[in-house]
């Protein structure tokens, strides 16, 4: 009986325990499988140190005086969040900052952080400053203050390029870049170039599944936004239009056969019908196609440099023998090569904030050279500040001198016109991508459908 | 009113307030504003509800193909579950006989349930993987190659994929609840009836079901209400994709909610969910009514 009691007190005290130590976790994760379109960046194995950079703070206003104690919460995601703790953003602030803590706020990856902010921003309870991705901007525009008058928005390549019915929605931190990354040892072998066009691509990835044993493209199909590289820029490299989501949600047809989507969509189902990804693209997810490209059992991956670091890691040492190219869209060399560019990572400081100033205090801080030249530099990431230069990854150098001439498409997630067709259609082009992928898709039917129930849409939302 | 009997008036009240608010605060205050929020178009970010009265009823009943994709995927689950209750019901009662091991068998046969619901969903996600699958390697092992198939990626074979590990985590569940019933019925009458010379199907018919068609009806019930909130397997393992191909009713609410920020139509779902259970569990319940009035 004794020991019982014993055994009961001491399980007891182990829950007790465990409930204290969970509760008293600062830091919040939120995980879930789940995560959407263009996703995050990734920390690079460089580790960058804030020592050598300026303590010069360059901030125009706030209120630096006052002594009182303030935190401010900073909502990141994914890899970024990794890196904000590594480079130790919280502390680099306190040098110059004493009264102002800055208290990381993490989320797995894009789908669970707008999740998330979708419900904070029902009950007012928005973090402080939040790092938006493109597509979420005309989303939260009403829940975040103008960052107009900002110092770092001054100086930003793109952050007026964004906005939102004449708001400063967010400052954003890095243009990100696509890729396709590859094995320059299997391209060797087989004795296949660097594609330049897209039936070069398509016929470099046949080559590969006749006389190889590799996946010619790993595609994590399973998740459907891995598709993205694809089925969501696509239509804006054929028609050269960042902006092609506006412009198609001004028009009624905008899936008819001579518009951009429809000529992009029936190449990419030529790639998809030639069924280069392996045998079940389908059953794949991202994390594990990811580790299968860097375990050589796949040839190609597209992705963005935020993938690279994780790609890298699972190379291990035979990262070196990985190379990058820019994804060919164009039909023959003699047409412009386009690439796909998009500011990411808005900093915005909702409207709830309670030390709006010292927000703002803080963007401006990130965006001086107290910090960002040494950040940006590290990770390996597209500057958006006027003057600040970038240091890439050898690949990622090699992919841009193949093709010095790329015509940059500057891409938006797309207006509010838009998200309230996206919204009464429920269109999603990456899981269009996942239907592509089926055996028996027909697309020419699809694109009707979307014809109509686009044109319905735009008619009961009154759009014009 | 006596001292004693005011005395535990006081102390019902006081043992009732707090449930009663935390039910009236968690459950009925969210069911009616699940009601209400079903009559207005509402992005779930900005300050104003549009009220568009039965417009989200009409789209959901007349313009949503995919969302009956998806009803016809929830109802696989249903019916394949179905199909289950009978023969769990038999395993309980072999498990509730003096067989040896019978403990051992309880305990494993209940595992599934008590595992966490997403650990599962990953385990089952690498299990059936075209690459380096275990599924496909014991297949391959068993010379079976010509059963494999693209469990998570075909059309006609991903739901029977997500229904056979959704079988796999409740069906232990049913069992320990036929288990409970099964305990419960008196052994005198057992005896009795074997005495009288009934045999074991005699036995099962006219004294183990009647007896238990609380147990039954509470295991249909159960049954409806998971495959109509069937959505941890399918999010996990394939999003619901490919395409809506393996998408259920719950997780399309939540994609129209969170996906497509269409709050409104996301609790007339809500609201669809909740009537479709109902009539079905009445209609089951009418339907053992009749069984057991017909055996009577």
């Amino acid at each position: 009986m004794n020991s019982k009691k014993v055994l009961s007190i001491a399980l007891a005290f182990m829950m007790t325990a465990t409930f204290i130590m969970g509760c008293g976790n600062q830091s919040t994760t939120t995980t879930a499988p789940d995560s959407s379109a263009t996703d995050d960046v990734a920390t690079t194995d460089e580790a960058a140190t804030t020592d050598e950079a300026a303590t010069t703070d360059d901030a125009a206003t706030a209120d630096t005086s006052s002594s009182d104690p303030i935190t401010l919460t900073l909502a990141c995601m994914g890899d970024q969040a990794d890196m904000f703790e590594n480079l130790k953003i919280a502390d680099a602030y306190k040098e110059t900052h004493p009264n102002v803590t800055i208290e990381l706020e993490k989320f797995k990856d894009s789908g669970t952080f707008e999740d998330s902010l979708k419900i904070r921003a029902s009950a007012s309870q928005l973090p402080d400053i939040s790092t938006l991705k493109p597509y979420m901007l005309t989303r939260f525009a009403d829940s975040m203050i103008d960052l107009s008058d900002l110092e770092a928005t001054a100086s930003n390549l793109y952050a007026e390029g964004y906005a939102v019915d004449g708001k400063v929605v967010g400052v954003p931190d890095q243009a990100t870049r696509e890729y396709v990354y590859y094995w320059k040892d299997v391209f060797a072998d087989l004795g296949i170039e660097v594609p330049t066009t897209w039936d070069e691509f398509i016929a470099a990835a046949k080559t590969i599944k006749e006389n190889s044993e590799l996946i010619p493209i790993v595609m994590g199909g399973k998740d459907s936004w891995p598709d993205y590289p694809f089925n969501e820029y696509m239509p804006a490299l054929e028609a050269q239009d960042g902006f092609i989501w506006n412009t198609m949600a001004a028009m009624d047809s905008p899936f008819d056969a001579d518009q951009p989507f429809s000529i992009a969509y029936h190449k990419l189902q030529n790639l998809y019908d030639a069924q280069v990804m392996g045998a079940d693209p389908l059953g794949l997810g991202f994390d594990q196609a990811k580790v299968m490209f860097g375990q050589q059992e796949g040839a190609m991956m597209a992705a963005g440099v935020w993938a690279y670091a994780d790609i890298a890691t699972a190379a291990g040492e035979n990262s070196s023998n990985m190379g990058a190219f820019l994804l060919p869209t164009r039909d023959t060399k003699d047409d412009d090569f386009v690439t796909i560019s998009q500011a990411d990572v808005f900093l915005c400081i909702s409207e709830n904030c309670e030390n709006a100033d010292a927000a703002k205090e803080f963007i401006n801080w990130y965006y001086s050279d107290a910090w960002y030249p040494a950040y940006i530099q590290s990770a390996g990431f597209v500057p958006t500040v006027d003057g600040v230069e970038g240091v890439y990854e050898t690949l990622f150098v090699e992919a841009l001198e193949a093709q010095p001439d790329a015509k940059i498409v500057v891409y938006d997630g797309g207006g509010a016109d838009f998200n309230s067709i996206v919204t009464e259609t429920k269109f999603d082009v990456k899981v269009l991508g996942q239907e592509m992928m089926t055996t028996g898709f027909d697309l020419d039917a699809k694109l009707s459908e979307l014809n109509d129930t686009w044109a319905k849409a735009r008619a009961s939302l009154g759009i014009k | 009113m006596n001292i004693n009997s005011r005395n535990r008036n006081v102390f019902i009240f006081l043992s009732l307030v707090v449930p009663i608010v935390l039910f009236l605060l968690f459950v009925v205050y969210p069911s009616l504003d699940l009601f209400r929020m079903s009559f207005v178009n509402w992005d779930g970010v900005s300050k104003d509800q549009k009220f568009i009265g039965l417009d989200n009823y009409k789209t959901m009943i007349f313009d949503s193909p995919d969302l009956w994709k998806s009803l016809c995927n929830t109802a696989i689950y249903f019916f394949i579950h179905l199909l289950f209750i009978p023969i769990e019901l038999f395993v309980a009662v072999l498990l509730d006989s003096k067989i040896k091991g019978a403990k051992i068998f309880k305990s494993i046969s209940f595992m599934p349930y008590i595992i966490n619901g997403v650990a599962i969903s990953y385990a089952f996600s690498y299990l059936y993987s075209p690459y380096g699958g275990a599924l496909n390697e014991i297949l391959e092992s068993i010379h079976l190659e010509g059963a494999i198939q693209n469990w998570l990626s075909d059309p006609k074979v991903v739901n029977l994929s997500l229904a056979s590990v959704s079988l796999w985590r409740y069906c232990g569940l049913h069992i320990i609840l036929f288990l409970a019933g099964l305990q419960s019925i008196p052994e005198d009458i057992i005896e009795a009836a074997t005495i009288d010379g009934a045999n074991f199907m005699n036995k099962f018919r006219f004294i183990t079901i009647p007896s238990m068609t609380l147990v039954i009806d509470f295991v249909l019930f159960a049954n409806v209400r998971g495959a109509m909130q069937m959505f941890d397997i399918p999010f996990v393992i394939t999003g619901g994709g490919p395409g809506y191909a393996s998408s259920t009713f719950t997780l399309y609410s939540l994609k129209t909610a969170f996906n497509f920020n269409n709050f409104g139509m996301a609790s007339t779902i809500g609201v669809a969910v909740f009537i479709i259970i109902i009539v079905v569990a009445l209609i089951q319940n009418k339907i053992v009514k009749m069984a057991r009035g017909k055996n009577a």
